[in-house]
Formats: structure tokens, sequence, C-alpha cells
């Protein structure tokens, strides 16, 4: 009996319906390249409660975004900040105000959490140079001394981080799942490993048989994700390398609004009560996104 | 008197002279005058020099332009590899990176650098992005520290957090460091390079900018400086060549013109 190989493509909605409000969450991407901002602007959309956001080690607008929305319980801190823009204002006021519960770490940290998840590792033990730092003070239950069993010294073990879902931004994915991103590999693969369910978003969907022609340029391999959302402009105003770069003025226009904390003036302009992101690419205009285009 | 060079050229120039030929070195966020710094190095004195540029993970990018964005992908322009995290990681942590650029929110006089929290951690008067790759100043070789300001707010006696260690005056703890971390060899600032070449590890002057005094950096510093008895050398400026280098090759739209006002 033969059967037909099963599609993972479905919209927005569909992709983000199993997300419970308590649900931990990661997103690839690093600053505002890749970032998979569609999926969160849906997620937004379905005011979701109370996640654990494990971000990459470096990010910012879209933890922002999520802070601004209420939608936070508890952040996972490498580095939250909107890059050359500055600081990332609602996850500063967040923090001054103690209204969200944050575990301050840095960037090995997260990516080998991940990676001891990614590989069932029941922890990992790294050289104890966070003991030089204020980190073990404020985090303890993050960083554990332990004697080293072949040496003898102290080494610092810290726990594996499991998402319960990953979102992966890539320029182009077949409908199984596989992958490409334009800008090369960062960390999407162990992202991709250590989550229990994987949403990729792609700016175009091509055909299996692209994929094929150049099996080394797939970045994400579909056999770890569990749906493909065909999302053109969906790490937009950041860039989605190869494809389209950022838009200054409209993340200088967020961060105006995030700033005079009016960040939900800004969701209710192109977030909330939009489909999908049809308010924010029509507010853009077609000039302005042809603009951006990367050759 | 205008000066033919700016502040941040001025910088750059300075970072470039703590690059050698035999290093492998690593930049981040925000980075355009280190970035300078280093591809001015690769073009004068140390063409074997090699270096990462964190986000995009481009092994020695040559794009023409500085870009203020580190993962932009054109940063690619160039490279030999792109380097995934892990890689930077793996370098971070062994040393293989004998150099890494850093900035913050305060540095003190023992070097220790702050990018999470000004005032009190659990009730931050400001709560800054986070240490991300700062505690690898305890794994690489040596660290270049660089800062776009110089006042009393940012060279403070004591960080209010260590997310980068400097020296930490306590032998219990500085076993924990690396052993072939040698910790930072200089401190650029839009005033003057610093260093920690003194016996107890405290901050030296150990040149000023042309048109600053001991006195004016001194002033913007919120601790005593160390200096050396005789005159404190002026910082050298940017050769002709080296500016024209800088102009034409590396920094094609002029952002380190405009960047230091």
């Amino acid at each position: 009996m033969s059967g037909e190989r099963r599609s993972k493509l479905m919209s927005l909605a569909e992709a983000i319906a199993g997300i419970d409000d308590g649900s931990k969450l990661i997103t690839g991407g690093v600053h505002f390249s890749n970032t998979p901002l569609a999926l969160v602007r849906e997620l937004i959309r379905r005011r979701v409660r109370d996640l654990e956001i494990i971000p990459t080690p470096a990010t910012g607008l879209w933890v922002d975004m999520l802070l601004a929305a209420g939608a936070v319980r508890k952040l996972w801190v490498s580095y939250i900040g909107m890059e050359f823009m500055g600081l990332a204002h609602n996850f500063r006021r967040a923090v001054e105000a103690g209204t969200v519960e944050i575990v301050d770490v840095d960037e090995p940290t997260i990516f080998l959490g991940l990676r001891a998840a990614a590989g069932g590792l029941p922890f990992v033990a790294m050289p104890p140079i966070h003991k030089l730092t204020d980190l073990p003070k404020v985090s303890p239950e993050v960083y554990r001394d332990l004697v080293d069993p072949f040496t003898g010294r102290t080494v610092i073990a810290t726990p594996p981080l499991a998402p319960d879902w990953a979102f992966i931004h890539v320029a182009k994915a077949d409908v199984y799942g596989n992958g490409v991103s334009l800008g090369g590999r960062h960390m999407e693969d162990v992202i991709a490993k250590a989550s229990k369910h994987v949403v990729l978003s792609a700016e175009e969907i091509v055909e299996n048989d692209v994929i094929t022609a150049a099996p080394t340029q797939t970045t994400v391999p579909g056999v770890l994700v569990e749906a493909v959302v065909h999302a053109p402009y969906g790490a937009y105003p950041g860039t989605c390398p190869g494809v389209y770069s950022y838009d200054r003025a409209h993340l200088e226009e967020y961060s105006e609004y995030a700033k005079d904390d009016r960040t939900g003036a800004y969701l209710e302009r192109y977030v909330y009560g939009s489909q999908g992101d049809r308010a924010l690419l029509d507010a853009a205009g077609p000039e302005r996104l042809a603009a951006l285009e990367l050759k | 008197m205008t000066k033919p060079y700016s502040t941040a050229e001025l910088m750059a120039t300075a970072i470039a002279r703590e690059m050698r030929d035999d290093d492998f070195a690593a930049i981040g966020t925000a980075s355009e005058i280190p970035l300078c710094g280093i591809r001015l190095a690769q073009k004068t004195h140390a063409p074997n020099m090699w270096f990462i540029y964190g986000g995009c993970g481009a092994l020695n990018s040559k794009n023409p332009q500085l870009v203020e964005m580190a993962a932009d992908f054109r940063n690619l322009t160039g490279a030999e590899y792109r380097a995934p995290l892990a890689d930077l990681i793996d370098f971070e942590f062994t040393g293989r990176f004998s150099v890494l650029c850093f900035g913050g929110m305060q540095i003190d006089q023992y070097g220790n650098v702050n990018i999470t929290n000004i005032g009190e951690y659990a009730h931050p008067k400001v709560r800054g992005p986070g240490s991300i790759g700062l505690p690898f100043m305890g794994s690489v070789k040596r660290t270049v520290l660089y800062v776009q300001h110089h006042h009393a707010r940012l060279f403070v006696p004591k960080v209010d957090f260590v997310s980068g260690p400097g020296y930490v005056q306590d032998p219990d703890l500085e076993q924990y460091r690396s052993p072939w971390a040698k910790g930072t060899s200089a401190v650029i600032t839009p005033l003057a390079v610093l260093d920690f070449d003194t016996p107890d590890r405290r901050m030296r002057l150990r040149s000023i900018h042309p048109g600053q005094t001991v006195e004016s950096v001194q002033a913007a510093t919120g601790f005593a400086l160390v200096v050396d008895d005789e005159i404190v050398p002026v910082t050298v400026a940017p050769t002709p060549e080296q500016l024209r280098i800088i102009r034409e090759e590396i920094d094609t739209t002029g952002v380190l013109q405009r960047l230091i006002a």
C-alpha cells in the first residue's frame, strides 16, 4: 500500500493553535535578523498569557513586544536589547518594576542548556569562569558547583533548557519543513532539537526538488518540524538575510512607542484585529517594502 | 583648529595598535570602532590575523561599509566562513580567541565590566541588556574594552554588577580564571587610552588623546587613575595613510566620521 507524503503547510493561526498559557517559548534569529515576528504577532493576537521565554543569546524586539502585550511570566536573559537602537524599553520597565521573573544568564549558558536538551544530556559542565562574575549569586538555580570526577577540580553545572515551542524563520522551505536560511545556520538546528514543537515560517514555499538540488544548504531539517507557515515579510521590520533588509524607520517608530510606554497603541495599530500581518504590511506599502529588497 | 580625523577614527587606530599578527579576534554588538580597528590592522601590520563578527558569524568580513547591525548578512561579503554560534562559544571557552572586544555600562578601577544593571539588582535604576558574552573575559587570552563615552557614571570605583570579570582581588576566586586569560590589555575611550599595567592591577592612564589633559581625563573618571611620574604621552593620531585606508577601503560611507559627536 502506498501513501502520500504529508504536507505540514498550515495557516499562522493553525500552526500556533496548540500553544497553551504558561508554555516555554524560544525563537530563532539574532537581533533583527530572521526573527519570526509574523508568528510572534499571531501569538500576541491570540492573547496567550504567562509564557516562559527562553530567548536566543542576543535578541530583543519580539521579547519586548510580548512583554508589552502582558504575555510573559518568566524571562531568561542573556541579552535583551534593540542592538543599534539601544535599550528595549518594555523589558527595561518590566525589570525595573519587578513585574516579570528574571533569570540572568549569558550566551554559553543558554546555548549549552539548549545543547543539553537537544542531546538528552543530564546537564552541561562548564569551566568555572562564571564564579568570577555575579551571575551565580543572582541565578543560583542555574549555576551549581560540581567536582569534576576526572580531575577533582571545581566546575559549574548548568541544566538543560527544553522549550515547549520553537519558532524559526527562513527564506525558503518546502511543505515537509526543510528550511533554508540564506544567512547560514546560527543555532537553529540546536533550537529545533531542544524543543518539543517546532513551527517554521518561510518567505517562500518551494518545491521539494529545490531542497534536494542542494541538500547541504538546508539549515533546518524537516524531520524536526511540526508545522510550516508561508509568511512573506515574516521577519519584518527586521531583516530576512538574502531577501530584504530591516526597515529602520519602522524600528524607530516602534522604539518611540515603546519609549513613551505606548506599545499598547502600537499593537492596536499594527497587530490586534489584523488578519495576519495585513495591517502592518498595508501600512508599510509596496514601495517601501520593495525598497528593502536585497539583491 | 579642526582635526583631520574624527574621535572614532582615532579610537579605531588605537584599537588597531592593540592587534597582533597572530591574533584571532571576535567582536559583537555595536562594534563599528573595533571592526574598523581590526580591519585596519589586517591591512597594515597584521595581515595574518583573523576575526569573527558575531551575529552574522562572518570570518574575515570584507564588507566595504561599516553597518550598524552585527547580524547584518551583508557582513558576509568577502568572508571566508560562516561560523555558527557553537564555534564562537568553543573558541571563547578554550582561549582560541586571543582577543575579544567589549563595551559596557560601567567599568571599574580593576576592569570589571557591568552591562546588567545600575543600582540594586533587585530594584535597578537602569536595567541593561544582560551579560551576553562578557563572562568570557575570564577565558579568552585578552580583552580590549572600548566605550563611546567617558564620564564618571561609566568609570566608577566599583561596578554594581560584575558581568565581565576584571581583576577580582581574591586569590580564592582568581583560581577559576582560565590559566591563559591575561585580562584587559587596553581600554579605549573618546578621551584616552587606559590599561592595567600596575602592580595592583588598578587602571592606569597610558595616553591622553590630542586636546585632552591628565586633569580633564581624571575629572571625567570616578576614581583616581594611576598616572606614571613622567609626562603622560599623547595618543598617536591616525596617519594620512591610515585615514586613507579607513575611508577608502573600510568605512566608505563615513560612519566613524559621525559616530561620536
